[in-house]
């Protein structure tokens, strides 16, 4: 294995991190050491390791949130690592969606104001992104609380927010960050189903996460780290239940 | 009873700054008063003569003769005496015969009752009971009676040390001139105290301003991360930060700035209060209106440093970073 140089990756990458490495402290332990990786259009990763390993550092870079010491990203064919502010800002709003953890929602913003967002900062006109809002929301089941702030929401509720927000803007990549692990165990269910479903509508998806369930449940590949390298990346082997939600009739048809 | 002469001499800022002129019923000899007024030419030329003198029925009461507002005295209420029967009371005058401003009192001037009202009080920092009114009041001076002690403002350019050194030599022994260097209003209540009071106040007010900026901006970091997070570029993150702290920061100094002056008069005032004194306006409203201007722009300074600091900070600040702030 040398970090993702021999995994399954693609020409036709959507997603290609090639040599990166990521230190934080000038002669520190690298957070990534010289990652290599490939994610193609509607493929599900799931990024799995212990705790720093490099799994969120790895999603950041993805997203433009950080920028790598060394190495180059590319993101929907657009080079990200050397991007000004205000490119990257334009590209994490229209090419990238992000879930967080624990959701990472603005509590003085009702739900459908939270969601609509991302697509005011990228200009789309009022109506449609009004009418896009709605769809999702409507879509994820949460419709009814359009007028809610977050803080009335469970985590489950909350997430599904969140979710819409990284939809909004149809990106290219949806980048989710334990997106299960601030949630109850049946809401587990709940959110690996909706991403499941969403990667079998076509959304490429990669989601980091410490459940090797749920890497395995619902992702069609999982990429190990450790110490910043990649260790493994292999196809998922329980292809069942990502059959079985590809072919789930609700959710993944709507969205 | 017969007190020596005295003669002051200052220059006009340092006069100004005289506590009272306490002149006692005396004699004062024409030749003297002659000669005094062939000098004072050095100081009237422009300005008039200034003198003001105090005549006394008793030992605790002093009057001070002719317009002495130039001295620096401050009126508590009321105003200056105008007319011929008017005077202005020091509050231990008004005290101790029951008087307030508006009353009448009767002056019994060698005998002869002269009626005169009171137009004003006049802030005298002790309890002393003193008149400030014109001759006319009291009968005049051929009612017998004569100035003990003058105060005299020299002509800019005048040069105070030869001025009494020549003063001194036409009036001889038995008179004295000097310059004041006694108890005067500014050393007893000196105005740069309360100056600095209400700066303090004002900068305590204006620290104020600049805690909620920043309070306003730490709650906020984490929105901002998200923000940032879902596409927003610096520019509009700046702009938001300055939005978002613009209105607290306007709302607490628009509090804090009158609250300071309001907590600054009590304060003074209640200081006073607590040695029996009222002090005057002017002794408590120290702060001008070009002085109240430089503290509105002293506050928008304040805020819109409170307020680049973070915006800037917010607008460059990793999103990582802000996101895991708490």
């Amino acid at each position: 294995m040398n970090n993702g140089a021999d995994g399954p990756g693609r020409h036709d990458a959507l997603v290609r991190l090639g040599e990166v490495t990521k230190r934080y402290a000038a002669g520190g332990a690298p957070a990534l050491d010289r990652v290599s990786l490939d994610v193609g259009p509607g493929e599900a990763v799931a990024v799995m390791g212990p705790s720093g390993s490099g799994k969120s550092t790895l999603l950041n870079l993805i997203a433009g949130l950080d920028k790598p010491t060394s190495g180059m990203i590319t993101v929907a064919g657009q080079r990200i690592d050397t991007l000004s502010e205000t490119k990257v800002a334009r590209y994490r709003r229209t090419q990238v969606g992000m879930i967080f953890q624990f959701f990472n929602l603005l509590e003085d913003l009702t739900v459908a104001d939270n969601v609509l967002l991302p697509a005011q900062l990228a200009g789309t006109p009022r109506r449609r992104a009004r009418a896009s809002c709605e769809q999702l929301l409507v879509s994820l089941g949460i419709d009814r609380y359009r007028n809610s702030y977050p803080g009335r929401l469970s985590g489950g509720e909350r997430q599904r927010v969140a979710i819409a927000r990284a939809l909004i803007n149809s990106p290219a990549v949806l980048l989710a960050d334990e997106p299960t692990g601030a949630v109850d165990t049946a809401t587990v269910e709940e959110i690996g189903q909706l991403l499941l479903d969403l990667n079998a509508a076509g959304q490429t998806l990669v989601l980091v996460t410490h459940n090797p369930d749920l890497a395995a449940k619902y992702a069609s590949r999982t990429v190990r780290l450790a110490d910043g390298r990649v260790i493994s990346d292999t196809a998922a082997t329980e292809a069942a239940g990502h059959d079985a939600a590809a072919s789930h009739p609700d959710t993944g048809a709507r969205l | 009873m017969t007190a020596a002469p005295v003669i002051r001499a200052a220059s006009a800022g340092a006069v100004r700054r005289v506590v009272q002129s306490a002149v006692v019923f005396g004699v004062l000899a024409a030749s003297s008063a002659a000669a005094l007024l062939g000098l004072a030419l050095f100081a009237t030329a422009s300005e008039g003569f200034y003198a003001s003198c105090a005549v006394t029925h008793c030992a605790d009461l002093a009057v001070t003769i002719n317009d002495s507002s130039w001295l620096g005295w401050n009126m508590t209420s009321g105003r200056w005496y105008r007319g011929p029967h008017e005077v202005d009371a020091s509050e231990g005058f008004l005290a101790a015969t029951g008087r307030a401003v508006g009353d009448s009192i009767t002056l019994t001037v060698n005998g002869k009752p002269a009626i005169a009202r009171i137009a004003g009080e006049v802030f005298v920092p002790s309890s002393a009971p003193v008149l400030f009114t014109s001759w006319q009041a009291l009968g005049g001076a051929a009612a017998g009676l004569a100035a003990s002690h003058y105060d005299i403002a020299l002509k800019p350019g005048t040069t105070m040390g030869s001025y009494i050194t020549a003063l001194t030599r036409v009036l001889g022994p038995g008179y004295q001139a000097y310059t004041p260097a006694g108890p005067s209003i500014a050393a007893e209540i000196d105005t740069s105290f309360f100056r600095l009071l209400a700066l303090l106040v004002a900068a305590l007010a204006a620290l104020g301003v600049l805690n909620s900026v920043l309070m306003a901006t730490r709650e906020r970091v984490h929105d901002l991360g998200v923000f940032k997070a879902v596409g927003m570029t610096p520019r509009p993150t700046l702009a938001m930060v300055v939005c978002w702290v613009a209105a607290p920061a306007i709302g607490a100094a628009a509090i804090a700035l009158p609250a300071g002056l309001i907590t600054q008069n009590f304060l003074v005032r209640d200081l006073a209060a607590s040695v029996g004194m009222v002090l005057p306006a002017s002794f408590v409203h120290v702060l001008g209106t070009a002085d109240l201007a430089l503290l509105v722009l002293a506050g928008l300074g304040i805020a819109a440093a409170g307020v680049l600091g973070p915006a800037t900070w917010a607008a460059t600040s990793k999103t990582t970073t802000a996101l895991r702030a708490e």
